[in-house]
């Protein structure tokens, strides 16, 4: 009767010994694909993480090209004016010595005084007192000056 | 050992091996599902992560390519 009780007992141990190694093994096993699931993952939002910064760049590197070209731009169309302004001016300035509406030295001195009176040719020349507005007037219809603020008026 | 006791020992060990047999089974079973997900998940994510992968190599190069143009442009 002992015999078959230590038996029982015995072949009961190895049973749990048995499932509990079972169970160790499975729990590696478990740990390993959690570990290869989270790694996945994480490389996955990583990249994501990286799509969404590179599109951020991008996105800021347009804006200061834009702005960049803006300027470019900008500097080029005041250029531009500035050239027609001179052209203008020198337009002005060369009828107006033609048609005798000004002396060779009024001319050099109002040239000499635009920059400082910050005024465009004619107004100068008006500010000076070498022309009058009527003919200002003139000289703006006869070159047909469109930007000139005298052209408007009447 | 009479028979009986012949029987009861005959009747653990059956016993014994149906919980053995039972939990290999649930173990397995547990395992199997689990990596099912697992590569469910891997081929899922990697494709993503492949397109991802070369839309950001397309990206940086882009950035590249802005940057030079942005340098050109300041000079």
């Amino acid at each position: 009767m002992w015999f078959s009780l230590t038996i029982c007992t015995g072949s009961i141990a190895i049973l749990v010994l048995v499932i509990r190694t079972m169970r160790a093994k499975l729990d590696a096993h478990l740990k390993r694909l959690t570990k290869e699931q989270n790694a996945i993952e994480e490389k996955y939002l990583f990249t994501k993480r990286r799509n969404k910064e590179l599109k951020a760049e991008i996105a800021a590197l347009q804006n200061a090209l834009t702005l960049i070209s803006h300027n470019i731009h900008s500097t080029a169309s005041s250029l531009e004016k500035d050239a027609a302004a001179e052209d203008d001016t020198l337009l002005i300035s060369r009828h107006m010595l033609t048609k005798g509406l000004l002396t060779v030295e009024q001319n050099e001195n109002a040239l000499k005084k635009m920059e400082t009176l910050n005024m465009d040719f004619l107004g100068t020349c008006l500010a000076l007192g070498y022309i009058d507005l009527d003919k200002a007037r003139g000289v703006v219809k006869s070159l047909n000056l469109h930007q000139s603020p005298l052209f408007a008026e009447k | 050992m009479d028979h009986t006791t012949y029987m009861l020992l005959a009747l653990v060990f059956f016993v014994e091996v149906a919980v053995l047999i039972l939990q290999q089974q649930n173990y397995s079973d547990t395992i199997r599902k689990k990596t099912g997900a697992v590569e469910a998940l891997k081929k899922r994510l990697g494709e993503r992560i492949e397109n991802l992968e070369q839309e950001n190599e397309r990206l940086s190069e882009q950035i590249d390519a802005l940057k030079n143009e942005i340098e050109a442009g300041e000079r």
